[in-house]
């Protein structure tokens, strides 16, 4: 069965900033996909390229088979694409917007995009304009649903929003997801608390390439983070952790997040005399941060070697 | 159906999916739910909890996996007998899983064997304390 999404070996470089560097993502038919990266690690890039937008230097994308920058309009439709702070035209109403969307997509649903307004107070006679901002993402969400596409693009749709606006509109993904549809969602944000409710898989980009990936459930069970208090300073830093995100010794202190630790590893490091060790859970958030921040172990992390016993 | 409260905690030490299973198999064994029970609808407990549709399908598709509930096509998923379709010695084995983190935390707080089977069989009292008949 084909991705829904495949980038593979995507460069892209605007003047002398590379966007994009052997981007590599394959997004399952089916999957609920959050895409998480710093501001200009090219989130956004990469979704202007699979809409075919922007032309890549070198590699491709292909949404369901297709290379949208060169398609027809019935493959065209299969994807919908809801951009970063999405301004819809403010003298128009959700009615007209309703007549003018039509036109663009091969399979409109009117009744669908009427359903979604009623159920989300969204007024359907109102300049748009006049709408609050949380009010008007809802809106620019039920505009690219209405278009019944079986790839949905969303690039930070709640950027901006207050916090009740933003629980509104991750109720409104919910429910979406329990119609029983079976889309692809690329979601793509900042907001990464909505995402540990919401994706099935995650990604972090960074620098313009892919860096972690993987299903959130097997992040969650496998990674978390361990302090270490050493007896005494000189105490060179174990060697037993498994693989390590990111690390940081200060004086008698370890702080790690680490992918792996298990209760043998856990009693092998607490069978070492001196050392005390507390493990703890690590939100989406945390490790996120652990892979993009300063003290990162780039891939070629420490490996698992065996332990080095400190005679006393 | 009883009244059931779900609390999850998306960035918490489990999956979610975990969490709502651990959360079912708490309210079997204190006797909130008894078998025959219905769980909420896939769609009611996505929409409650404001998570993934998918990770209540996981949650309840493990829970029928080892026996703890039954998904009848069309109509829901129900509590079955407790664990009563896996065997003894496989009931054990999901308990030992648990069982190893407690053992972890008992020798680091140093809290010997005895005393911590103690502390254990006080729960278990407890827990059947609370539940009906």
């Amino acid at each position: 069965m084909v991705d829904a999404i495949e980038i593979t070996d995507m460069h892209r470089r605007f003047g002398r900033t590379e966007a994009l560097c052997g981007l590599n993502l394959h997004i399952p038919a089916g999957c609920v996909y959050g895409l998480m990266g710093r501001n200009g690690s090219g989130k956004s890039t990469a979704l202007r390229i699979l809409m075919g937008l922007v032309r890549p230097d070198r590699g491709r994308a292909l949404v369901l088979g297709h290379d949208l920058s060169n398609a027809t309009a019935g493959q065209r439709a299969q994807v919908s694409y809801v951009a970063q702070g999405q301004r819809l035209p403010g003298w128009m109403t959700a009615d007209q917007l309703d007549t003018y969307c039509a036109c663009f997509s091969a399979r409109w649903d009117q009744s669908y995009l009427r359903e979604l307004c009623r159920r989300w107070g969204i007024p359907r006679g109102l300049a748009v304009a006049t709408l609050s901002g949380g009010t008007q993402r809802k809106l620019a969400l039920a505009l690219g649903l209405a278009a019944r596409a079986q790839v949905l693009l969303l690039d930070e749709p709640a950027a901006g929003l207050d916090p009740v606006a933003r629980r509104e509109l991750l109720d409104a993904l919910v429910e979406v997801l329990s119609d029983g549809r079976s889309e692809t969602v690329l979601l793509c944000t900042h907001l990464v608390s909505d995402l540990e409710r919401l994706a099935e898989r995650v990604g972090v980009i960074d620098g313009g390439r892919l860096t972690l990936e993987g299903r959130l459930d097997d992040w969650q069970t496998r990674i978390s983070r361990v302090q270490i208090v050493y007896p005494d300073v000189a105490m060179p830093t174990t060697t037993l952790l498994p693989r390590v995100l990111r690390s940081q010794r200060e004086g008698l202190v370890q702080t790690a997040v680490v992918d792996g630790l298990d209760a043998t590893i856990l009693a092998a490091l607490r069978a070492q005399p001196g050392l005390r060790v507390v493990q703890s859970a690590v939100s989406l958030e945390d490790i996120v941060i652990a892979v993009l921040g300063p003290s990162a172990v780039p891939e070629a992390a420490i490996p698992l070697t065996t332990p080095a016993f400190v005679e006393t | 159906m009883p009244p059931l409260t779900f609390i999850v905690d998306p960035k918490g030490n489990a999956p979610v999916y975990r969490q709502i299973m651990d959360q079912i198999r708490y309210a079997i064994a204190g006797g909130t739910l008894v078998p025959g029970d219905q769980l909420p609808s896939i769609r009611e407990l996505a929409r409650d909890l404001v998570v993934n549709p998918m990770t209540v399908v996981k949650a309840y598709t493990e829970l029928s996996h080892e026996g703890t509930v039954v998904l009848q096509h069309g109509r829901g998923a129900f509590v079955t007998a407790t664990g009563r379709t896996l065997s003894v010695s496989a009931r054990e084995q999901l308990l030992r899983k648990t069982l190893v983190q407690v053992a972890v935390e008992a020798v680091q707080l140093g809290i010997d064997a005895p005393t911590a089977a103690r502390l254990l069989s006080e729960e278990i009292r407890n827990l059947k304390g609370t539940s009906h008949g």
